[in-house]
């Protein structure tokens, strides 16, 4: 529970675990993932040592995988993990979902209207707006880019889009 | 002389129009992806490996290895003029490079990186001309319990000395390992962990993975910060090392050139490894150690040298016994396996010309690399002037045309902007993603050999404990695992103090 007292036990306890809780979710996010990917392993079938099977090798990696997770997750808790991740402190939020959606923006037009008019929006938006480049820059440079490297890896590398 | 012989087909393989031109391509577009803040050596090649899949084995791995010199040179032009370091190693030339700019020397200062990288390369090339054929000739002799040791020993080792702490170093191998699972079993053909996807049923490759967590993720990682926008760079009047330089600097060149060769050849023990021991070292033998970290040539050259050194001997474990011991080199040895050329003992006797042609091609391509850079020093630092705003969208344009280049599937964009964002993420925990990189290489040799392995012995572990070879491997590795955990301890009880010290200090 986070503490909303504003005694200064109860404000030491509040930072403490504004601190603590991204890396409590980054330890239980990887125990899920070795946890899934050791259920389906185990699913696949183990066969015998002298005759593996299929899951047998998936599995000793996610065991692996959420002992050491599971481990990390004790350091966490107990307050002894390394602090010095930087986490998300310095992150402009608004530049970094713009970015994602690009690309994401540029494989659903893809399929539709093919490379090279795709990446044309694509190269503006993330000039324009993900990385705060000024409009004539980003006009132009949005032209001239997508068109050369189509012609570079269309012409030279041979590569069909 | 079936060294010599071998390495004169080699420099006829090297020597032929075509890879000349691409080794020099190679190093060109390495020092300019090099140049660029935070795209590493690392990132460089993973960007560029796309364009060497249309060529032929030999010239793609040339090439590769063009790009990764060039990129570790260029990256130090920032480092020194701006203190701005692309990649840990290059993390020490800034100890002693800006400082120099600050004096007004950061010519003299990049002079001495070329050519201390130069020769601190070539001495290195000399010595893996010499110890891999032999080296090759050993490892032919082992068999799967030795190759799974010492794949497995070579994993360990990035563990131990990667820089984001061993648990979550282990963490990483682990999940890279668990990545290269994905799709068809090597041995059964099942499909394994694809979630029910047809397009994962053809397993994650390594472009989309490496160009995700690499170049992506450190695109991402500027993007969200918000980087200025243009960069001041000095200016710069001579180029070349003053005499008194270069007198200061020769034996520091020298010994950090056995130094680096030395430790290039062991797992996990490339650039920035050799910089800081060659560094250390050099301040001891220096008369004028006070003057480390506030302009010394000396300094400067020893950790220039050991770099370029090690980065060439690292080629060793690669050709002769097929362990990367770098994740650039995890990157070369994918490149390899995705042209159908395994790297490991066999490789001199199955791909001579790939063998030698690469060796041979590492001495032209450090001549390149000084002949290039010593007049083109002022076109690299004017690349630097394009503001970076513009350098990231495009490196994002770049890696989608690459990734979508070797499959020709838009699925494997949309993998590289998963793993983009998992890199970001990771990069922003203190995970390092280099044991990620590794484990995804050697997981599938791994898998093959353990169970190989186990089919040899009927399921019996005792294998590894019965062949002389895999036991010497075996007691090798338990010691790295002792040292291991005895450093985890270490740091464990200074962070407990640490605390213990800050609640009594409340």
């Amino acid at each position: 529970m986070i503490s909303e007292t504003s005694t200064p036990e109860g404000e030491n306890t509040d930072v403490g675990f504004r601190e603590t809780w991204p890396h409590l979710l980054m330890c239980l996010c990887l125990v899920l993932l070795f946890t899934s990917t050791a259920v389906t392993a185990w699913n696949l079938g183990l066969g015998r040592l002298s005759s593996p099977a299929a899951g047998l090798w998936p599995l000793l990696a996610s065991i692996a995988g959420l002992g050491l997770s599971v481990t990390l997750l004790v350091t966490v808790l107990l307050g002894t993990h390394d602090r010095a991740a930087e986490l998300f402190t310095d992150v402009h939020w608004g530049p970094t979902v713009i970015f994602i959606a690009a690309v994401l923006g540029f494989l659903a037009l893809y399929p539709l209207v093919g490379f090279l008019v795709a990446a044309i929006p694509l190269t503006f938006v993330l000039l324009k707006y993900a990385a705060g480049a000024t409009w004539i820059p980003s006009i132009a440079i949005s032209l001239v880019a997508p068109v050369l490297l189509y012609f570079i890896f269309r012409e030279v590398l041979n590569v069909r889009f | 002389m079936e060294i010599f012989e071998g390495i004169l087909s080699g420099f006829e393989v090297a020597f032929s129009p075509i890879n000349l031109l691409y080794v020099t391509l190679g190093v060109m577009m390495g020092t300019v992806f090099g140049l660029l803040p935070g795209i590493g050596p690392t990132a460089a090649v993973a960007l560029l490996l796309p364009m060497t899949f249309t060529l032929e084995p030999a010239t793609g791995v040339i090439m590769l290895a063009g790009i990764y010199y060039g990129s570790m040179y260029g990256g130090r032009i920032p480092a020194i003029l701006m203190k701005l370091p692309g990649d840990a190693s290059s993390v020490l030339t800034t100890l002693d490079g800006y400082p120099l700019t600050q004096q007004g020397r950061a010519g003299p200062a990049l002079g001495i990186t070329a050519i201390g990288s130069f020769l601190g390369g070539t001495f290195a090339i000399i010595g893996l001309t010499i110890l891999a054929p032999t080296l090759a000739h050993v490892g032919r002799s082992f068999a799967p319990p030795e190759l799974f040791l010492l794949m497995l020993f070579g994993l360990m080792m990035i563990v131990f000395i990667g820089s984001g702490g061993v648990l979550k170093s282990l963490i990483m191998a682990a999940l890279g390992i668990l990545i290269a699972t994905v799709g068809m079993d090597p041995i059964t053909g099942t499909s394994r962990l694809t979630f029910g996807s047809y397009s994962l049923s053809a397993g994650i490759g390594i472009v989309p993975l490496a160009i995700g967590l690499f170049g992506v993720g450190e695109v991402m990682n500027n993007i969200a910060r918000g980087k200025e926008g243009r960069i001041k760079v000095p200016k710069m009047d001579r180029i070349m090392p003053t005499w008194s330089d270069w007198l200061l600097s020769r034996m520091a060149i020298l010994r950090a050139s056995v130094l680096g060769f030395i430790v290039g050849i062991l797992p996990g023990g490339g650039g920035t490894v050799s910089s800081v021991l060659a560094y250390g070292a050099e301040k001891q033998f220096s008369k004028q150690p006070e003057k480390f970290g506030k302009g010394a040539v000396d300094g400067l050259a020893a950790t220039e040298t050991a770099d370029n050194a090690s980065s060439n001997s690292a080629f060793v474990p690669l050709l002769t016994l097929g362990v990367p011991p770098n994740p650039v080199l995890a990157l070369i040895f994918g490149a390899l396996l995705l042209q159908n050329i395994t790297p490991g003992p066999q490789l001199v006797d199955e791909h001579p010309d790939v063998f030698y042609g690469v060796i041979a091609s590492m001495y032209i391509g450090n001549t390149i690399l000084l002949i290039l850079n010593l007049p083109l020093i002022r076109v690299f630092v004017a690349i630097l002037k394009v503001p970076q705003t513009v350098l990231g969208p495009l490196v994002i344009l770049i890696a989608i045309c690459g990734v979508y280049a070797v499959s020709n599937s838009m699925f494997d964009v949309l993998l590289m902007l998963i793993f983009g964002i998992m890199g970001f993420i990771l990069r922003r925990f203190s995970f390092d993603l280099a044991p990620l990189i590794l484990g995804f290489i050697l997981g599938p040799m791994l898998e093959v050999e353990w169970r190989r392995a186990m089919i040899m012995s009927g399921g019996s572990a005792g294998i590894f404990l019965d062949r002389t070879a895999s036991l010497v491997i075996l007691v090798m590795l338990v010691v790295t695992l002792v040292l291991i955990a005895y450093a985890a301890l270490r740091k464990r009880r200074n962070i407990i103090a640490q605390v213990k010290s800050e609640a009594m200090g409340e």
